[in-house]
């Protein structure tokens, strides 16, 4: 959509600039700067800083940019006398009771006041009088208050009121006495709340864990992707030395705008837990102790070469995390299959495989994340989606506020900070049936009619309600129309019906559909082959066990890649697996005491922080990450590692040449010739029943995140511990 | 013979003016009876916009726009309009329109009926202000019920198809929510913010919808206006501020108060209106339309006539036409810094110049009256509100910088004084 260009001049230049926006819209897109508090591209204007005054032909008064609309012939100057006179007028307001505490200030250094200070603040005071000074509020363990450095500028307001949707922070008082406040005490917990960091122009609100740990200007800033959801948030990391401080967002339009969740942004903190492995640990005589490299690779090498040569080759569980990075996971699938080991997944939060044989080729969402945002109609089905995902959630919420109509299916209620059409609140046992129902809706006037035989499937069921009718109306009704299944769908026990369901109802309403995923790279692992139904790069193959029936089994060798059994939806069976398994080898960041007591070798892993490598995000969008961090003196990074124990193995060495670019192209390929698949097979409709109640925590996604002390202090984290009690 | 109480005012010395049958005895209501029984379509509105455009009534909140002006800008749409009357009078020195609602609150009663009939809006509100919770709102809340008993509001009235429904809404004490964007907030439920504009009410009122906001007396002037003809009302005043205002007079008068009088007339006979100065004192000076216009000294005031262009041209304002009389023997420096913290105290604290500047105006003239100012304070103190003055989202920040920039123009002398003698003023 190209709008009318119209001519301004600025600065005694001449300009086409877009008609409807404001005037500091325009210059930002010109590259001329004009100074500015309370304006933010992602927030509605305020116009209350007034530091971004400058003269416009034909006014009396100096006019803010952010609040002035570009018209026809517009003449506007952005240096003259009048308008550095208003803007240093400003300023001069700004400071006279902001305590220039720069010297102990976190926010030093990158602070929009002090950068403009230099430019437009005077050389001395001209005020003499007791400063204003307010007390801090406890905003929770992530954010950290020094009220008497605000500004008043009202960005955070706005972030709470129109981005989280949750207005946790607000003016009150008037005049001088005004303050940014929770009004009644109590923590800022909205799970994108980090962002207010990002915002505060000054160091009223600021990084709590990070508070006065270092200089802003000491850190090295390396881009990063976030390998806690399946969004893929892209991140800075800011490093010093070979420590992680603080993590702050990187812009991606696509995926994540210019926000990350408080997960993306805290969960770091977790990679400098105590019980965090450094060396290599081999049982010996019945005691794990410290071993060398070789050590631990020889004895790991023999174990499997032994096993190769056994006739029962199913004696082998290999299990990984789907937060393993792309060459990981490749190396991890070639050891495994090469050595003859079928059994190899990293589904370990999901029960429900009868429909395995009908998987993707890796699990689908059609669309980028932001393209919700252009959404008409959207269902959503068996996710606590703010906690699951906190960006999709924050897209899903554009597209609401904006008139989309938005439905749900859930087993249970959460809060939701946007207009929702329909919410039907299903328990586990009838999720499927109730999809079902919005499909036989659906049916009953679609373009696209279902076969006869699936048709009489739906026949049997119940009359829909006036809910189900109007979910499958708004989606005949809207092309732009999407249906997501989340978390809570993948750990059901009717998963497979449900995505058939899905499917069905896809075609039948011309939908798009989105299928968020556990960890980071359930892509990738799809792709590389961790799953016991194929290889890399979709290629079938014999068929191994899946992550629950190796987890109901005892195996002469039980492998864990970056997991712990806490990761597992069935823990416990997991536990018992291992308790029961002649040899149980793990690579791991972090030793457990259950782990100390069980386990025969063990390998340090280095974190996704630490490390070199790529994510791809459920939309199949592959990203990198680098940051080679020294855990210990010489520990090998983990891709080195896998590549040892395969030599160790005596398998020729694979080629690692090109692999991210053959799977991008692959998926270029596959993605849209996928078919949905128009067939509910028998057995998964006769799938035996066996519900259990799942719920996702916000803060107990993966090892990393466990071990993140602000994170675990958060109410979400708490209050999870106190319902586990 | 001098037009006294013509119109806001004329009916106010009957006995229970307030009550409606005496409104109607006087021939209220006649007017939108009239209207409502005419052809009340788009045409009848047209004309309403047109006798008031004629008229030449200005606004009597303070900026004097010409109202019927403002009516037409009003979108001929069909979506929900709104009429908002303020009452939210709280500038200092000014009294008149709690006159008005409680001695005549049917007057505003059907002047709102009839703007909001010429504008199409079908809802009004009369913002309140909070003081008047005591004396004024009782009043006013019966009046409206008594104008719905007499089916004078509401659905369908006496059969016309036309709808107005009104409203009383009290403030809960705010200065700023008298600014109208600052009151539709307010009226909206939160806290009492002047929008930026553009855009403005009539594009862009109470929810988001187009409104007109109007002050109590331009509204309550309405009627007489219908009633008695454009060349009536435009026979008192001057060409440019036509009809009578009423002056809140207070200060060092023997009879201070309310005098609805034709604009124009000399500060003299104003003063004399007022029963002189108090004590036979010499005149020292006026603010001459509330404490936010600049003030005049004595002598400067003694020539002007009270109407917009004449103060105007004196450096000051008419605003709301709250003249405060000063005498001899006032110290400025004390009057300025009473009126300091009154900006201080009342500013909404959201934009930054009056959230941060009207303190330290007030600071430096608390300095200044505790003897610890300095010669450069008064550069200072100037230069401080120069840079309020313009800057600020609505006019409260002018307000504010105004009387510090006027009263040190014209008293720099007495400042001065009190800055070399630790504190003495001079007028004492």
């Amino acid at each position: 959509m190209s709008e009318p260009k119209i001519t301004i001049t600025i600065d005694d230049q001449e300009y086409k600039v877009n008609s409807g926006q404001m005037l500091i819209e325009a210059t930002d897109q010109l590259g001329i700067h004009i100074p500015r508090f309370c304006y933010h591209e992602k927030l509605s204007i305020a116009a209350n800083c007034r530091m971004c005054l400058v003269e416009v032909e034909n006014s009396t008064n100096a006019l803010p940019a952010c609040a002035t609309e570009v018209s026809e012939g517009m003449v506007v100057k952005t240096t003259s006398e009048s308008a550095e006179l208003a803007q240093q007028a400003t300023m001069e307001f700004l400071l006279i009771n902001h305590p220039l505490d720069c010297p102990i200030c976190d926010q030093g250094g990158e602070c929009e006041l002090q950068d403009l200070a230099y430019s437009h603040g005077r050389n001395e005071s001209r005020f003499e009088v007791k400063k204003r000074t307010l007390p801090d509020d406890n905003l929770g363990p992530l954010i950290s208050t020094d009220m008497t450095r605000c500004i008043l500028c009202t960005r955070c307001v706005r972030f709470g009121t129109e981005i989280a949707g949750l207005p946790e922070l607000g003016t009150i008082g008037r005049g001088e006495s005004s303050t940014i406040s929770t009004f009644v005490e109590k923590t800022v917990d909205h799970e994108l709340s980090g962002n207010m960091i990002d915002i505060c122009p000054v160091g009223a609100l600021n990084n709590k864990p990070y508070r006065y740990t270092d200089r802003t200007w000491e850190l090295d800033q390396i881009e990063s992707v976030s390998p806690h959801d399946c969004v893929g948030s892209n991140m800075f990391l800011h490093v010093k030395g070979d420590k992680i401080k603080r993590i702050v967002p990187k812009a991606n339009p696509e995926i994540n705008e210019v926000w990350i969740s408080d997960r993306d942004r805290f969960a770091f903190d977790g990679i400098y837990s105590d019980d965090r492995l450094t060396v290599p640990m081999l049982r010996k005589n019945g005691v794990l102790e410290e071993a060398t490299w070789e050590e631990a690779i020889d004895a790991f090498s023999k174990v499997l070469i032994t096993l190769q040569n056994k006739k029962s080759k199913n004696g082998v569980a290999a299990l990984i995390s789907s937060s393993t990075a792309l060459n990981e996971q490749y190396l991890y699938a070639y050891l495994m299959r090469s050595l003859g080991f079928n059994n190899i997944d990293h589904r370990i939060r999901q029960i429900d495989f009868t429909g395995d044989s009908l998987d993707p080729i890796f699990p689908n969402f059609d669309i980028k994340p932001h393209q919700i945002e252009n959404m008409k109609s959207i269902l959503i089905i068996g996710s606590d989606l703010r906690k699951e995902t906190p960006l999709i959630a924050h897209w899903v919420k554009k597209a609401a506020d904006q008139g989309a109509s938005v439905n749900f299916i859930n087993q249970e209620y959460s809060e939701y900070y946007f207009p929702i059409d329909n919410f039907i609140l299903s328990g586990q046992e009838a999720l499927a049936e109730n999809l079902a129902l919005v499909l036989k809706a659906s049916n009953d006037d679609a373009v696209n009619k279902l076969p006869s035989h699936i048709e009489d499937v739906l026949n049997a069921l119940p009359t829909p309600s006036l809910s189900h009718y109007q979910i499958a109306k708004s989606l005949a009704n809207h092309e732009q129309s999407f249906l997501l299944s989340g978390l809570l769908c993948h750990s059901h026990s009717e998963y497979a019906l449900i995505r058939s369901y899905l499917n069905l109802l896809s075609y039948v309403s011309n939908s798009s559909f989105g299928e968020l995923t556990h960890g980071a790279n359930a892509t990738g692992a799809y792709l590389t082959g961790c799953i016991p139904h194929r290889k890399a790069f979709g290629e079938s193959h014999e068929l191994g066990l899946n992550a629950l029936e190796m987890c109901t089994k005892n195996h002469q060798l039980i492998v864990l890649y970056g997991i712990e059994p806490e990761d597992c939806l069935y823990q416990e069976k997991l536990n018992q697996s291992i308790v029961g398994s002649q040899t149980t080898v793990q690579f791991s960041p972090f030793i457990t005491p259950f782990m100390k007591e069980n386990a025969d070798i063990m390998f340090p892993l280095k974190t996704p922080y630490e490390s070199k490598g790529a994510f791809i995000n459920a939309s199949g969008m592959i990203q990198d990450f680098n940051l080679q961090l020294d855990l210990a003196k010489d520990n090998p990074s983990n891709q080195e590692l896998l590549l040892q124990i395969i030599e160790g193995s005596k398998l020729p060495m694979p080629s690692l040449d090109n692999l991210k670019e053959k799977i991008k192209k692959f998926i270029d390929e596959t993605k849209n010739t996928h078919n949905r698949l128009l067939e509910i097979p028998e057995k998964v409709l006769k799938t035996t029943k066996n519900y259990s109640s799942v719920s996702s925590h916000l803060y107990d996604v993966d090892s990393i995140t466990r071990r993140s002390r602000p994170l675990q202090q958060t109410k979400d984290a708490l209050s999870q511990f106190s319902e586990d009690q | 013979m001098m037009h006294e109480n013509s119109i806001c005012f004329s009916n106010i010395n009957q006995p229970e003016s307030w009550k409606i049958e005496n409104y109607m005895a006087s021939g209220g209501y006649l007017q939108w009876k009239k209207i409502l029984q005419g052809q009340p379509g788009d045409k009848a509105r047209q004309k309403i916009v047109e006798i008031i455009k004629t008229s030449g009534l200005r606004g009597r909140g303070g900026a004097g726009f010409p109202t019927g002006l403002k009516w037409s800008f009003m979108p001929k749409t069909t979506e929900q309009k709104y009429l908002v009357c303020n009452s939210d009078e709280s500038e200092p020195g000014t009294c008149h329109d709690r006159e008005i609602l409680k001695l005549n609150p049917h007057a505003v009663i059907e002047g709102m009926a009839i703007a909001g009939f010429a504008m199409d809006a079908t809802v009004g509100y009369n913002y309140v202000r909070g003081e008047f919770i005591k004396d004024c709102y009782p009043i006013v809340e019966f009046a409206l019920q008594e104008a719905y008993t007499h089916n004078l509001l509401g659905k369908n009235i006496l059969g016309s198809g036309v709808n107005f429904d009104l409203y009383n809404f009290l403030g809960a004490g705010a200065y700023i929510c008298g600014e109208e964007t600052g009151l539709l907030e307010s009226l909206e439920g939160k806290q009492g913010k002047p929008r930026f504009k553009p855009p403005f009410p009539a594009k862009f009122g109470v929810y988001g919808m187009p409104t007109t906001v109007n002050n109590t007396q331009t509204l309550a002037s309405v009627p007489k206006i219908i009633e008695q003809g454009t060349e009536w009302y435009k026979s008192m005043g001057t060409d440019k501020s036509p009809g009578t205002n009423i002056f809140s007079v207070t200060g060092h008068v023997n009879k201070p108060g309310n005098y609805e009088l034709p604009l124009g007339i000399p500060f003299a006979d104003l003063l004399e209106r007022a029963g002189g100065m108090l004590d036979n004192k010499k005149l020292k000076a006026v603010i001459p339309g509330g404490l936010s216009t600049k003030v005049l000294p004595g002598d400067v005031i003694a020539d002007c006539t009270m109407d917009y262009e004449s103060l105007a041209s004196a450096g000051s304002a008419l605003g709301t036409g709250a003249v405060v009389v000063i005498a001899e023997g006032t110290c400025m420096v004390e009057l300025l810094k009473r009126s300091s913290r009154f900006y201080y105290v009342e500013n909404c604290g959201q934009c930054t110049p009056c959230r941060e500047g009207t303190g330290w105006l007030y600071r430096l003239l608390q300095k200044i009256t505790q003897g610890k100012g300095q010669e450069s304070d008064l550069t200072l103190l100037v230069d401080v509100a120069n840079r309020i003055e313009g800057n600020t989202i609505c006019a409260f920040g002018d307000a504010a910088a105004w009387p510090v920039q006027s009263f040190i123009e014209h008293y720099y002398s007495e400042f001065e004084y009190m800055i070399n003698n630790h504190g003495k003023s001079i007028a004492a």
